[in-house]
């Protein structure tokens, strides 16, 4: 067979010392990036370039890769701990690992997370190995009009993230639509609602929001509590998920690696995207929907697998056909043309040690990141066993430095501190802030797309019913939302109509 | 008589609305056409969304009967919090970041009373060091630690 | 903490290597800083990192990157022009902010080259015409025949409003009475991307970028802006040659300080850059990237600018080419 002898030589080049201890490396700075707020796997990967001028193309790729695919990773760390996204995929997770972390399952949410994101990486690792070719074209198939689509979908499908309903989740996503507006406007260039600041023509960073939405609005709700808060207590059983959540876990994995899996091949949706739509999905067909938001584990593992499976398959358009699925590969591209290596479907039968080796490292680096993660687990859980009045300055002085790292300017700082306040008056009214977050991000993606197919349309707006891959993905939304909604009301009656 | 019933749904309301209104007020021009859209064409379709669902929204936390509460949270933490950021913000550039972080972790300790004052010195040398290698050390942030 | 800490000492060694040990000189006496006015990534940005790791090598002091993305550049070379002239911080940019945009933007807070000095150009690359494949146009004369028979339908993508990307194919359009519309796209890979899969005529975009389409091909290469050939496709005509001298265009990279930066200093970074050229590893490494090297020093490289800066001032005034006002 030639994927074994592909495989085979992969792993040959895979597990020389050499290579080994880059993946290492790779997998470790990942990690830590992962876990502290602000600086981002795009940032570490462009520090470390000129380092990998004076190493083998093959493994600085494979470091390179694994900072990428470990910052993913870890990114959950923080959001079931202190209900703090390290990396936009992260988000979603929140909405139940912090809840399973208030109720002393911290330890376990944080090892199903671990388990699943390994699971995801195996079974992703599989699909790049032996379908990369085959799959490598549907990166072309996306257009403008299917883009679109694809993130109505997603900001429609957030009304199922929450249970503040449709009214006020649309209301939230046009706000975060809005905010994300503020910028330079791409296409004229002119800024808009920048309010006279030039910092503001850039745009508002996802790491700043987040650290003002989630961190800040935390720490300022549990200053406020006359009460001490209940320290998560530390106990060893607290660690080891119960069989029970062992079992409830098993077919969130599998749905979140197949759409993670799938959405990851296209350039710019990746592990975000996947992550929440697995997690409205798993929140969809639940047979007990209430229980999400409040710890359930299917609301932590299904996007978690989703986001790794989508970071690992995110590598098959830059290794195949040579196209950045997003910016930390575009960095990697270039690390590989100083190399000398021109990227593009010549790259897998040129050089096949590097192509075969970089896949093989990734099911290794996965597994690293398993051994690595679950002995950080205990040490995690006895960190939040601290007194939170010790943990909070140090969050906050670690945030407050991330977001200044966004463009070395205090600017940044002060918009985390607007949304903040902003996170509070939302608190306030009880809100859930995930809508609005996803919508900053999703915003530049949603508006560009939108202009883009009506300028490639001569001004149709018909546009998105008459392409079929785009009418597809807007119908399938409708249904899911009606068929939400109905059995939503249905299982509210069950649960008002007891026996 | 009608009244507010839902303060929640009240309040969220009347801030899509004041947001919506921002947003139409402040619009970036030229709004441009369908095939040439200019910047303030869909801040402008955002702006009327929120205005619609705004309005709904006050309509329907109308009616009769008790009326129920937002939350109530005490405004000194935030004021301290904020505070505490902003002024990390202001100070980092010219003052270096012993200085900064110092007003910060004293506004932020202040937040939440009851703090020994050696416990918050403690936190204060703790945080220092632990920002200096992560950022000025390892990640080479163009920061000063002192002014 | 452990594993923390073994992390963090990975990246400390890894930083460490960059920053060999400092040796007594009378400049530079501290770490010096190079602004790049894009993202990490881009070609400005690699480009910035080979020459900021061999001047730390020669000079014997660490050049570090910082990146100060916004408003097409314009935000980065605002805060070099801004800075204090000590020859601590420094700028690398591309054409676009430096000699394209002042030229189609009304407002802006520095003005070339009054608020810049001149180090040294570093190298030069062409835009490439790519078309898609799903069109049936092999060559240029194709390209405009098509055009012409379809007024309307061809949209070129580029990689941003206001670059030479966008303002290259205007030109070109308005010089050859064509009908076409602009898709702005954030950077040159999606608006690549957008060309092979179809959804967009053609794209102007440096030889690297286009290079991995070609070769699947998904993107047809017909023309190069560049005044030679480029050493990436040897056969593919110039504009040029194919009778349009006027459409030729080189765009560079090249290193700037502020404003009464003392010569000496000026001179010491120019010599340094020029040994990174000199180099024998450099002509390799550019030409991967699908660039040339472009060896203009002071005066010499500053007249080239104002000369691009005039000539994209005319095309923009040609064409009643403007971005709005902010």
């Amino acid at each position: 067979m030639e994927l074994l002898a592909n495989l085979t030589m992969g792993f040959q080049v895979a597990l020389t010392p050499q290579n080994l201890l880059f993946c290492l490396a790779g997998a470790t700075v990942g990690t830590a990036v992962g876990v502290l707020p602000g600086i981002g796997p795009v940032t570490t990967i462009a520090m470390l370039i000129p380092l990998t001028f004076h190493m083998p193309a093959v493994g600085s790729l494979i470091m390179l890769a694994g900072i990428y695919y470990g910052a993913n990773h870890a990114g959950a760390t923080t959001s079931i701990m202190l209900n703090m996204p390290g990396e936009p995929s992260a988000v979603v997770v929140c909405l139940d690992g912090y809840p399973m972390a208030k109720k002393g399952r911290a330890g376990a949410a944080l090892a199903m997370s671990a388990i699943a994101s390994f699971a995801a990486g195996c079974v992703a690792f599989l699909i790049v190995a032996s379908l990369a070719p085959a799959l490598s074209h549907l990166a072309l198939l996306f257009g403008p009009a299917e883009y679109f689509a694809t993130i109505v979908m997603a900001l429609v499908m957030t009304s199922i993230l929450t249970d503040d309903g449709l009214l006020t989740t649309l209301g939230l996503c046009m706000i975060g639509l809005l905010l994300g507006a503020i910028g330079t406007d791409l296409t004229t260039g002119d800024s808009r609602y920048s309010f006279g600041f030039t910092a503001l023509s850039d745009g508002i960073d996802f790491v700043a929001v987040a650290v003002g939405l989630y961190a800040l609005t935390e720490i300022i709700e549990y200053s406020s509590t006359d009460t001490v808060r209940q320290n998560i207590l530390f106990s060893f059983r607290g660690l080891i998920p119960s069989r029970d959540e062992l079992r409830s876990s098993i077919s969130p994995i599998i749905r979140g690696t197949g759409i993670g899996s799938l959405l990851g091949i296209f350039p710019g949706t990746g592990p975000m995207l996947s992550s929440f739509i697995a997690y409205a999905m798993e929140k969809r067909i639940a047979r007990d929907p209430q229980r999400f938001g409040k710890g359930a584990i299917e609301g932590v593992v299904g996007p978690e697998s989703a986001a790794n499976a989508a970071a690992i398959t995110h590598f098959i358009p830059m290794l195949t056909l040579g196209i950045p699925a997003g910016a930390a590969m575009a960095i990697m591209l270039g690390a590989l043309q100083i190399q000398g290596i021109a990227p593009g479907p010549t790259v897998m039968t040129n050089h096949p040690a590097l192509f075969w080796g970089v896949i093989a490292s990734m099911w290794i680096g996965n597994l690293m990141l398993l051994v690595l993660n679950l002995p950080l687990i205990g040490v995690w859980v006895r960190l939040l066993g601290m007194p939170f009045q010790v943990l909070y300055p140090p969050i906050i002085a670690f945030s407050c430095l991330g977001v200044y790292s966004i463009h070395n300017a205090s600017f940044d700082i002060y918009i985390a501190a607007a949304c903040g306040v902003l996170g509070i008056v939302l608190r306030i009214m009880g809100c859930n802030p995930a809508p609005l977050i996803l919508a900053i991000i999703l915003e530049p993606m949603l508006e560009q797309n939108f202009r883009r197919s009506l300028i490639l349309s001569n001004g149709d707006p018909l546009v998105f019913l008459t392409n079929p891959a785009s009418l597809g993905i807007l119908v399938f939304t409708v249904v899911v939302l009606v068929y939400f909604k109905a059995r939503r009301r249905h299982v509210i009656k069950a649960v008002e109509e007891p026996a | 008589m009608l009244q507010i019933v839902n303060a929640r749904r009240f309040w969220q309301g009347a801030l899509f609305l004041g947001i919506g209104a921002v947003a139409l007020w402040q619009l970036p021009l030229p709004i441009g056409r369908l095939t040439n859209m200019g910047p303030g064409y869909f801040p402008m379709l955002l702006g009327m969304g929120l205005l619609i669902l705004g309005a709904s929204s006050v309509l329907l936390s109308l009616g009769r009967g008790e009326r129920s509460h937002v939350e109530r949270l005490s405004l000194t933490p935030t004021f301290f919090i904020i505070g505490g950021v902003i002024a990390f913000a202001l100070l980092i550039e010219p003052a270096g970041l012993a200085l900064a972080l110092l007003v910060m972790v004293l506004g932020t300790c202040h937040a939440r009373l009851r703090q020994h004052p050696i416990q918050v010195a403690v936190i204060y040398v703790a945080v220092l060091g632990l920002c200096w290698f992560v950022f000025i050390y390892l990640t080479q942030l163009p920061l000063k630690l002192f002014w | 903490m452990l594993k923390k800490t073994i992390a963090l000492a990975v990246s400390a060694l890894a930083l460490l290597s960059l920053a060999p040990a400092s040796a007594q000189a009378p400049y530079p006496s501290q770490t010096v800083r190079i602004i790049v006015p894009f993202t990490p990534g881009g070609g400005t940005d690699l480009t910035a990192r080979i020459v900021a790791d061999a001047l730390s090598k020669s000079m014997g002091q660490s050049f570090i990157i910082e990146n100060r993305p916004g408003a097409a550049s314009q935000l980065g070379i605002d805060f070099v022009a801004r800075a204090k002239p000590d020859g601590y911080t420094l700028l690398w940019s591309s054409a676009d902010g430096i000699s394209v945009l002042p030229a189609v933007k009304p407002k802006m807070p520095y003005t070339i080259p009054d608020s810049l000095a001149f180090v040294s150009s570093f190298s030069s690359f062409p835009l490439i015409l790519g078309v898609s494949s799903a069109l049936p146009i092999k060559d240029f004369k194709e390209f405009v025949a098509y055009a012409k028979a379809n007024p309307g339908k061809l949209k070129y993508s580029s990689s941003g409003a206001g670059g030479g990307g966008h303002l290259q194919p205007a030109y070109m359009a308005k010089v050859l009475g064509l009908d076409m519309a602009h898709v702005p796209f954030d950077s040159a890979a999606p608006a690549v991307v957008a060309v092979a899969g179809g959804h967009a005529s053609f794209t102007n975009v440096a030889p690297s970028t286009v290079a991995p389409y070609v070769t699947a091909g998904t993107v047809r290469a017909i023309a190069t802006s560049g005044r030679n050939r480029t050493i990436l496709y040897p056969d593919l005509p110039t504009v040029a040659e194919l009778g349009h001298p006027e459409l030729t265009e080189d765009f560079f990279y090249g290193m700037y300080a502020p404003a009464n930066t003392p010569k000496e200093i000026v001179a010491k970074l120019r010599a340094g850059v020029e040994a990174v050229l000199k180099d024998p590893a450099t002509p390799d490494r550019l030409r991967s990237l699908g660039l040339e090297p472009l060896d203009l020093g002071g005066e010499d490289f500053k007249a080239f600018v104002v000369k691009d800066l005039n000539r994209w001032t005319e095309i923009a005034k040609a064409i009643n080419f403007k971005l709005s006002a902010d």
